[in-house]
């Protein structure tokens, strides 16, 4: 499968293909912000589970599942990685001594620096967050097509210049890696030695000012056929057909959630600052068990 | 008639007889009517245990208690005490020694009617003696009466276990008498009843968050912020473990500071209880020359080991996060040990608070912003809303497509210091097209633009539509604006190397701050650690080097692009 059929959202199921912009990005928007306010493991790992669910409804292929679960593995392993090193609560205990407080220059430096066994786990929690959203935002970009999320801004008042200014983007980005790899393509070939025509990591520097002159060049003449037709001050806007009621419904329960979510989070940490307000003891507690 | 004339002039002279015989009678019942309790104890315990052995070598109060009752006048005594042979008293309790040592006298003065008069007198018994008992004599002269007090007190030459303790005794306390009490150690952070949490790091100390003290007070409904009920709330207790191999008792004092481990010298942190914001009311522990200390008295009870539980008081507004010196020291009676520990100082700060407070305020100016944006898009035109959307393409592309795909791998294999990896394009390259950008169009909104394009073009192709993306973008593009307005890149008519090298450096710096920022916004929302020193690194490298170097390169490809466009 190739980078592009990866990125085509044309295999998922129909139901999911035929949801609206708007409610992608809102349940999108939600899920970030339910994800940032909770603390509890196990609320964000039913977050978590409830986003592979999602892809499991929206029959994400095999070779997206396989993409999934590398991007989330990776993701989860440097969290864990990096909390393990950084890990700077109590109980904790070293499991590793990368380097010795008494080492020269960079134990003086650092302190010296452990593995702590502790930090290996607060990495894996709090890497479901990023973990989460790195996956319902594949199975809103692998369900949707950019035109469908651009049409969403759009309704939410993007200005119609920024709007034509990123499908002008979205629509050149092939073009531009193509032309990138024509230019890479050229510094192997002219390269004087063996080794030069097979690296690409050596002529990459080199292919920065050709592409942008290419840019250069595209723009000129696309900005001549643009201003030509009166396409680049259109300022109206076509009606949009209103949200079906069940998106309208969900995306009202979302914003009812995180709304929910927001204030209990909010009104829970202020109660562990002092400000205690006998009447949301209930939403004290709730807080304290879930979120 | 005659008669009771007689008896009338008869009556004044028996009333001037009799009338001052009664006052004297009067005045004679009332000085035999009044009375002197003394009352004399040693050693004498604060702790109630009185009457026990005296250990050679030891200092230990004797406790004198003088009541008087129907005292018609204030009346000068004299008090004297006669030591047992080898006893002696310590100086500068306002006794004063006859000749030999075995006497000390002092002089009191008796309130007229009912008055009460104490004093403690530390007595050092010698060492090496016989066992026995010896004895002490209290005598108090009152010119015409006279009260008398004998004790006997058992003496022992040594305590047990003093001969061992001088083996483990600090070096400075062994020479001849000055040894008698020592700190053994010090240990903080300890809870009232002196029970370490060994969940919580030894030697640190966490001070509350007082940023918000007066808000949370206003409104709770409590008013204005009681300062002094803040400052009289112990930030922490420390136990101090003394030993006491005589087993002395008195009363010590102990002051605990905060020391610079550079220069030495006591820095501001610690208080006293009584300390308000008007900084003037004093408690009992807290004479006027204390400054920047917290002082309490301790009472030594004659115990071998000894453990004190002493609160430990901030000025929250003076103390500074950082590594000290905590020194204690407790003197009394001539005596004076002290103790010094290393201390680090912990406040729970509100930095990432502060980050995504700023944020927001960026997020505020984005919006604003906006129409400006739209008109730089006019500014600029077709042409060059294109370029900007091709080179946001190149950015997406060059940038945010590598470091997802390939920087979650690096992530994976370097762990946090994946970053110095990837930070070469998001840097250097990130740096090279917006300066090259800002080159060819040199407008207000040209860096936002690319940036905001950047930002929807990974919402749209992968999904990356999270409020901390849209914090990062706002931020990104406040700080470049505010930079190229500030160093008047925008009005500049030519661009030479040496100003540009002076943009470069200004955006190094700025790139430093967004990074120092950013970082801070993932800890706060992704409850994320990083070491002091990896931010500063991170700051350094990928801040300010990897985008000062980036918008160096950016200013030789931009002069070229200028030249290919003709402008």
């Amino acid at each position: 499968m190739s980078m592009r059929q990866l990125w085509e959202g044309n295999d998922s199921a129909p139901w999911i293909r035929h949801v609206t912009g708007e409610t992608k990005l809102l349940v999108l928007l939600s899920y970030s912000v339910w994800t940032l306010a909770i603390d509890n493991p196990e609320t964000l790992f039913y977050l978590f589970a409830g986003t592979l669910g999602l892809h499991l409804v929206a029959r994400t292929s095999r070779s997206k599942w396989y993409v999934l679960a590398i991007l989330l593995l990776l993701g989860l392993w440097g969290s864990m990685f990096s909390q393990a090193l950084f890990y700077t609560q109590t109980p904790r205990t070293p499991v590793l001594v990368l380097i010795r407080p008494d080492m020269p220059v960079l134990g003086r430096l650092t302190e010296g620096l452990f593995v702590y066994r502790e930090g290996i786990l607060y990495g894996a929690v709090q890497g479901l967050r990023s973990a989460g959203m790195l996956s319902l935002g594949l199975l809103v970009c692998w369900t949707s097509d950019p035109r469908q999320l651009l049409q969403a801004l759009l309704r939410w008042r993007l200005p119609a210049q920024i709007a034509f200014m990123l499908v002008t983007a979205i629509r050149f980005l092939p073009v531009l890696a193509a032309e990138a790899g024509e230019v890479l393509l050229v510094l192997q070939l002219r390269s004087g030695s063996r080794r030069g025509r097979r690296a690409v990591l050596r002529h990459l520097p080199y292919v920065i000012q050709p592409l942008l002159t290419r840019c250069l060049r595209r723009a000129q003449t696309l900005a001549l056929s643009v201003t030509s037709r009166g396409f680049f001050l259109a300022r109206g806007q076509r009606k949009q057909a209103p949200l079906p009621r069940s998106e309208r419904i969900l995306c009202l329960a979302c914003l009812a959630v995180t709304g929910g979510v927001v204030v209990s989070k909010i009104l829970y940490v202020l109660s562990e600052q002092g400000f205690y307000w006998g009447a949301f003891r209930q939403i004290y507690d709730g807080a304290k068990l879930y979120l | 008639m005659t008669g009771l004339l007689g008896k009338r002039r008869k009556l004044p002279l028996a009333l001037a007889v009799i009338l001052p015989v009664f006052l004297a009678w009067v005045c004679a019942a009332s000085t035999a009517w009044a009375a002197v309790v003394l009352d004399a104890s040693y050693p004498y315990s604060l702790g109630g245990k009185e009457g026990g052995p005296v250990y050679g070598g030891s200092t230990l109060p004797l406790y004198l208690h003088l009541q008087s009752y129907d005292v018609p006048r204030r009346q000068p005594v004299s008090v004297t005490v006669t030591l047992p042979a080898g006893f002696r008293a310590l100086p500068g309790t306002g006794w004063q020694p006859g000749p030999g040592g075995r006497q000390v006298t002092t002089h009191w003065v008796l309130p007229a009617h009912f008055g009460q008069n104490f004093d403690l007198l530390y007595l050092e018994a010698p060492r090496g003696e016989t066992d026995g008992i010896r004895t002490i004599q209290v005598d108090v002269d009152g010119g015409t009466w006279r009260e008398h007090k004998t004790l006997s007190v058992p003496y022992r030459h040594d305590g047990g276990g003093a001969a061992a303790e001088r083996g483990s005794a600090p070096a400075q306390g062994r020479s001849g008498r000055n040894f008698s009490w020592y700190i053994q150690s010090v240990t903080l952070p300890v809870d009232s009843t002196g029970a370490r949490d060994d969940r919580k790091a030894e030697r640190v100390l966490y001070l509350r968050d007082m940023a918000f003290e007066g808000l949370r007070n206003r409104v709770l409904g409590d008013g204005a912020t009681s300062w002094s009920a803040v400052y009289n709330h112990p930030a922490a207790y420390v136990s101090l473990q003394l030993r006491n191999p005589q087993r002395d008792v008195r009363l010590l004092r102990f002051k605990a500071e905060l020391v610079d481990r550079r220069t030495g010298r006591v820095v501001p942190g610690l208080t006293t209880a009584a300390k308000i914001n008007e900084n003037e009311e004093y408690g009992w522990n807290a004479p006027a020359d204390e400054k920047n200390a917290t002082t309490a008295m301790i009472s030594l009870n004659g115990s071998k080991d000894q453990t004190v539980v002493l609160p430990l008081y901030v000025d929250y507004f003076h103390v500074l996060e950082g590594d000290y010196v905590f020194r204690v020291t407790v003197w009394g009676n001539g005596q004076e040990k002290a103790t010094e520990v290393p201390l680090r100082i912990e406040q729970k700060n509100s930095l990432g608070l502060l980050a995504v407070g700023i944020a927001c305020g960026c997020f505020l100016f984005v919006l604003g912003f906006l129409p400006k944006l739209k008109q730089c898009i006019f500014h600029v035109g077709a042409r060059g809303a294109i370029t900007i959307a091709l080179f946001a393409a190149v950015a997406f592309g060059g940038i945010t497509v590598p470091t997802t795909v390939a920087g979650e791998l690096l992530h994976a294999m370097l762990g946090p210091f994946a970053g110095f990896v990837t930070g070469l394009l998001s840097g250097v390259f990130q740096y090279l097209l917006l300066v090259s950008l800002v080159l060819l169009y040199r407008r207000p909104g040209v860096p936002g633009l690319l940036y905001l394009m950047k930002f929807f073009l990974g919402g749209l192709l992968f999904g990356n539509f999270t409020p901390l993306g849209l914090l990062s973008c706002c931020v990104t593009i406040t700080v470049l604006e505010g930079v190229f307005w500030l160093t008047g890149f925008y009005g500049k008519r030519e661009i030479g190397r040496p100003y540009m090298a002076l943009v470069a450096t200004a955006l190094g710096l700025a790139d430093a701050l967004l990074t120092f920022l950013n970082m801070e916004q993932i800890m706060f929302f992704y409850r994320l650690y990083y070491a002091d020193w990896y931010l500063a690194l991170y700051m350094l490298v990928n801040g300010f080097l990897y985008s000062s170097v980036g918008a160096w390169l950016g200013y030789g490809t931009g002069r070229k692009l200028r030249q290919i466009t003709g402008e």
